[in-house]
């Protein structure tokens, strides 16, 4: 008996052990052949169109935009500059708006054929066709006609569309291949045609999709490395330990605390900048916020009570080091133009309390502490009590709700926590107007202000504050419309002043993006753009 | 049997068309599926309007259900709602992962369990069955999370210190893993840690079930007459003892199974496995019911499959039990 | 007694519980002649199975052990030969039939199955086909209709009585020199017992086995013993032919029993019991275990202090012991009350 049933116990730990032993006694660290660098990612692209409904997600364009790459992108410093294009579009008249692109010679897809500006008329065509399950039709639709010659195509607008440069400069797509196709069904597991760095080469999904070296491309230096393989992994603590393991070289890791244990190791490195995301909080003018927050005076008091530095300090300083607080809802920190309109609201709590007191609100702390429970009422409006919303399961989030509640509580106003999953949050509260405080991050582009109006304008697409300031929509509106970009921020920057006195929302911070590389791996470079950090792969070696 | 059988399964039936209705109910009013397009900035009004006409997304649920029920009957599942993609090929392909997963698991478990819970029965008391009784208490506490986030960081320390990978700790398969048997190896390699993960708890109850089974047929009766026959210990213990105290642990084990084929998500999120499980949680996070159905239809269909086949191996190993 | 086929001597058999030693079997000896039919008999506890099942080696070691005695089956020592020549023994040359065939037969099995097992592990030689016939044949011969047939069922498809049946069927295979009967009828209802005792008397005479019938039930004692041994808290209190001791009882154990027995022939009004509990075995009383209930001690010292030894009071042509030490008061008692009995 004894024998017996020990058997199939000694069988098991025969197997386990031949697992063990067999590869683990030839195997390494997991890196494959030289020259594959391997990148980590959180999420896998649903498919390889990025331009279909249900992706346009940055996971995608991670892979694709060295596929089909762009006339011109937005370099790590944010700055457009031309790839496929021999220069930026050139302006050529403003009534009708008519701007000319043209391609490099050098510039072919990988199957020789060379990229011409019929390919640039049909990807404005692929786009415009109703039939097709496009994202987002948004400046395709001001074209009237595309006329082209060669390598050159002049594009003529219905009417004046600000952002002109950045869609002129959007890629290709290669007319032999999409002529005739159904582009809901085009491209959607594999692609057999690249004008970039790179072309598609495998896909096991749910585990890895690998590219190899393109070595037609020619209009940037070619691609040095063999291979880059994006690996998904799923789980953040898993993605951690996958960097440190050496299972993959590069990671662009949310804002998370295991960041600065990579911080202290020598054997990686930790890039972080402040990108084009930036977290604030709206304020709800509409009949079903809170009465109190229509009195400017309230808002005041609600943006010079909240310590912003504090704020940023306690998410990000461990790991991404000091970030400077937002105080700009049009411009970023480190952008050209950049008017830091709401530093005059200058964090102090005894000055919230004398506002508040000055109105003739009552039953409030006479003087700032940390232990405070009593809560104001201001005249015809009611206790100061307020919904606070934002997304559930975020711990920095949670962590931002919590200083806040505390630093308005020292003075006198109340905070209620309303966290709620992101599709509950943002598909139902958000545009029915049902809420008092709204914490959120809006994930945008170098050329996002030019179409500031949709947030901040009366009766904007995503005004959700139902906040109305007549004077600067008219100057975001016609900020729209203004080819000018000089003086496209000189009337931004009007705008931004005349709403860091109404408040119609707080900016909080930008929010750093990380890059961390093992040093085996030379090259990669943080880019804050939606290009993705995969701009200068071209570049990239490994030991 | 046979009317027996006939008859569980057109219970099943009925469950099962049951439950796809009001799962498809929760799903369709749980949340807007085009919730995030709806908020995000420039996106083309005629593709939304062509999802919902696509979808019926405009029409009340039980329209939609029919909807439903004509497209998965007639076009094997049907497609995702936003991306318009077929739904059974890649339920195929994370039906396979994961049944690989959890066949190795359940397979290892039974076996080491049923060696430690006869051997614990047989020396009852002893340091083995002292120790063996903490492992379970101690396997069954354990959240499974911690314990594959421990292996994990407990795999990365060895590499730090050593320079070796004795086990990969994500996904599937490595970056090149080869072709034929090389292949079978890698993905051997990478299951270890989520096999592990699973046994444990596994191994826990079963073992703890196998040794109260066999310490109530030891002391029987019966047993005692095997002996007074004369036989040896050793068939003692196997033919009379061990095969009926095997009874009730064979019928958990397939109750056990059917419900393991529907995934294990914090597994296989945890160790980025594409399996069922982070199919299911993938797909309810997107609010879009035609992949949840798919999944559910599946999982619901193998555990009533398993479910009879429990009772018809128990009637099969027990005489005593007759289904008629 | 001509050479007597199993010969126990100062048998002590002891188990360790939480709440102590129990003291189960205590000094036991009596022998077992061949061919014939002993009974033992006693109340529950008084160590009358265990002191077969001991010798046997079927009690667990631990929490059992046997610190002493000797068990001599033609001329081997039981308790201390090795444990592979004792299992060649047991179902073999010695058998046994226990309580509660219901849940003495394995329930998975069929009954052909148990028994052609019993054949073919004494017997390496045969071939399957020939185990299941010779089980036929013993279905046959206890009594199983149909035995072809029903030699394939399972034991919950057969009665109470059938499923004895099949045990002695299953303890006769090997043709036994001694038979031991645990309790063989009590788990049955009358009627049936009736039919089982018919069963035993047909098994003796097949195989001529000598039989050792522990039952606590008189008159199954009295149909098919020819000799009795009685057991009062693990000791052998009296030990004679069963004539002697149901007209002639020398013990106060034993003539309580008999004056408890429910009779045809005499007019009670009620049921006459011994009075008190069956004692503790972990700290049994002192002296002799039965003072506390005894009706002739009448606080006697002795009776407190020593433990009776078991001696003779008959005569040799008819042995008959007794443990008591007033044995000889008894004398004309005995005569006297049994009278009418036959």
């Amino acid at each position: 008996m004894r024998k017996r049933s020990l058997l199939p116990l000694i069988g098991v730990v025969a197997i386990v052990a031949s697992l063990v032993v067999g590869p683990a006694a030839t195997a390494g660290p997991e890196v494959a052949k030289a020259g594959t660098v391997v990148f980590i990612h959180d999420q896998e692209p649903p498919n390889l169109n990025n331009d279909l409904v249900g992706n346009g997600l940055y996971a995608t364009s991670l892979v694709m935009n060295r596929i089909l790459e762009s006339g011109a992108y937005y370099n790590a410093q944010a700055r457009l500059v031309p790839v496929l294009l021999t220069g930026l579009p050139k302006l050529i008249k403003t009534r009708p708006l008519t701007a000319e692109l043209e391609y490099k010679a050098n510039a072919v897809w990988s199957d020789g054929r060379p990229i011409t500006g019929a390919d640039f008329r049909t990807a404005w065509r692929t786009y415009i066709n109703p039939a097709h399950n496009v994202r987002s039709r948004t400046g395709w639709e001001d074209i009237q006609r595309v006329n082209v010659k060669g390598k050159k195509a002049t594009v003529i607008f219905k009417k004046t569309y600000a952002p002109w440069q950045e869609l002129l400069s959007a890629s290709p797509l290669p007319t032999h291949k999409v002529q005739g196709q159904n582009y809901n069904q085009l491209w959607l597991n594999s692609i057999d045609v690249s004008s970039g760095a790179w072309r598609f080469q495998s896909w096991q999904k749910g585990v890895q999709l690998t590219v190899v070296k393109n070595p037609r491309f020619k209009a940037l230096p070619t691609m040095k490395l063999d291979r880059v393989v994006f690996r998904y992994i799923l789980d953040t603590n898993a993605r951690f330990q996958a960097l440190k393991s050496g299972e993959g070289q590069v990671m662009e890791p949310q804002a998370q605390l295991q960041i600065a244990d990579f911080r202290n190791d020598s054997n990686f490195e930790v890039q972080s900048l402040a990108g084009f995301s930036y977290e604030h909080v709206d304020i709800q003018f509409g009949p079903q916020g809170h009465a109190a927050l229509k009195q400017p005076y309230i808002r005041q008091a609600l943006i010079t009570g909240m310590n912003r530095a504090q704020i940023s300090g306690a998410l990000y300083g461990t790991i991404a080091g000091r970030l400077p607080v937002l105080n700009s809802l049009i411009f970023k920190t480190f952008e050209n133009g950049y008017t830091p309109h709401f530093s005059a609201w200058k964090f102090n709590q005894a000055k919230v309390i004398s506002i508040l007191k000055g109105k003739g609100c009552t039953g409030g702390p006479d003087r700032p502490s940390a232990g405070n429970n009593s809560i104001f009422s201001c005249p015809g409006v009611g206790r100061l009590s307020f919904r606070f919303a934002t997304t559930t399961g975020n711990q920095l989030r949670a962590l931002t709700f919590e200083i806040i509640q505390r630093q308005l509580k020292s003075v006198g106003i109340e905070l209620l926590p309303r966290f709620q999953v992101a599709g509950t949050l943002f598909g139902t509260t958000l545009p029915s107007g049902d809420w008092d405080l709204l914490m959120f991050t809006w994930v945008q582009s170098p050329a996002s202000k030019i179409t500031s109006k949709d947030i901040y304008s009366c009766g904007g697409e995503l005004n959700y504050m139902k906040y109305c300031n007549r004077k600067a929509t008219k100057l975001m509106d016609a900020t729209a419309q203004e080819l000018n970009p000089a003086k496209r921020q000189t009337m931004l920057n009007q705008a931004n002043a005349l709403m860091a006195k109404d408040i119609p929302s707080i900016p909080m911070f930008v929010r750093p993006e990380f890059l961390i590389r093992n040093k085996k791996v030379t090259g990669p470079k943080a880019n804050p753009t939606l290009t993705g950090d995969t701009w200068n792969a071209h570049v990239w070696t490994t030991k | 049997m046979l009317q027996y059988v006939i008859r569980r399964l057109l219970y099943s039936a009925v469950v099962l068309v049951l439950a796809s209705f009001l799962v498809f109910m929760f799903v369709t009013v749980s949340g807007d599926p085009l919730a995030a397009l709806k908020i995000t900035p420039n996106v083309s009004e005629e593709t939304v309007q062509n999802i919902i006409e696509r979808k019926h997304l405009d029409e009340p649920v039980p329209v939609r259900y029919y909807e439903w029920v004509k497209d998965a009957l007639t076009n094997k599942f049907g497609t995702t709602l936003l991306t318009d993609e077929p739904i059974l090929p890649d339920l195929w392909r994370v039906m396979k992962n994961t049944l690989q997963l959890v066949l190795v698991a359940e397979l290892l478990a039974i076996l080491i369990a049923v060696g430690i819970g006869v051997y614990s029965a047989l020396r009852q008391y002893s340091v083995f069955d002292y120790s063996m009784t903490t492992f379970s208490f101690l396997g069954l506490a354990t959240p499974v999370f911690w314990l594959a986030l421990m292996l994990q960081v407990a795999v990365v320390q060895i590499y730090l210190a050593t320079g070796r990978n004795v086990f990969p700790i994500a996904n599937l398969n490595s970056v090149d893993p080869g072709e034929g048997l090389s292949f079978v190896i890698d993905r051997a390699h990478h299951l270890v840690l989520p096999v592990i993960v699973l046994m444990v708890a596994n191994i826990a109850t079963y073992s703890r079930y196998m040794r109260a089974s066999m310490l109530e047929v030891v002391n029987s009766d019966y047993v005692r007459t095997a002996r007074a026959k004369g036989l040896a210990e050793s068939r003692v213990t196997m033919k009379h003892a061990f095969r009926n105290a095997l009874i009730p642990l064979v019928t958990l084990v397939a109750l056990n199974f059917g419900t393991l084929l529907g995934g294990v998500v914090v597994t296989e999120t945890v160790f980025s496995l594409d399996g069922m499980g982070l199919y299911f949680v993938n797909a309810l996070g997107t609010n879009d019911p035609y992949p949840v159905m798919a999944w559910l239809m599946i999982t619901a269909t193998m555990i009533i499959i398993f479910n009879l086949v429990a009772d018809i191996t128990y009637g099969l190993l027990d005489p005593r039990v007759r289904y008629d | 007694m001509a050479q007597p086929i199993l010969e126990i001597r100062d048998l002590t058999v002891e188990f360790d519980t939480e709440d102590g030693v129990v003291r189960a079997v205590t000094g036991v000896s009596y022998d077992l002649a061949p061919g014939e039919v002993l009974g033992i008999v006693g109340e529950s506890g008084s160590g009358k199975s265990v002191s077969m099942l001991s010798v046997l080696g079927l009690i667990p070691k631990p929490p059992g052990r046997i610190p002493s005695g000797h068990a001599t089956f033609e001329g081997e020592d039981l308790l201390t030969m090795s444990s592979s020549r004792l299992r060649d023994l047991r179902g073999g040359r010695i058998a046994m039939i226990f309580q509660d065939p219901m849940t003495s037969l394995n329930p998975v099995l069929t009954i052909g199955d148990q028994i052609s097992e019993a054949i073919l592990v004494h017997n390496s030689g045969t071939s399957d086909d020939d185990a299941r016939k010779r089980t036929v044949e013993l279905l046959e011969l206890v009594g199983v209709p149909f035995a072809e047939r029903r030699v394939d069922q399972y034991p919950h498809e057969f009665s109470g009585g059938m499923r004895q049946r099949a045990m002695i069927a299953m303890a006769i295979a090997n043709d036994p020199a001694v038979l031991i009967a645990d309790e063989p009828t009590t788990a049955l209802d009358v009627t049936i017992q009736a039919q089982i005792v018919e069963v035993l008397k047909a098994a003796q005479r097949e195989t001529h086995a000598a039989i050792v019938l522990i039952t606590h039930d008189l008159g199954l004692v009295a149909e098919l013993a020819d000799r009795v041994v009685v057991m009062y808290a693990g000791r052998v209190v009296e030990l004679a032919d069963v004539f002697t001791i149901f007209n002639e009882p020398r013990h106060p154990y034993t003539i309580g029993l008999m004056n408890s027995l429910a009779r045809l022939d005499a007019d009670l009004d009620r049921l006459e019991p011994i009075p008190g509990q069956p004692p503790s075995l972990i700290t049994p009383p002192p002296g002799c275990a039965f003072h506390p209930r005894c009706a002739i001690s009448q606080g006697r010292a002795i009776c407190r202090t020593e433990v009776p030894p078991l001696k003779a009071v008959g005569v040799q042509e008819a042995p008959h012991d007794s443990a008591c030490h007033f044995a000889d008061e008894l004398a004309n008692l005995g005569a006297a009350r049994a009278g009418t009995a036959s």
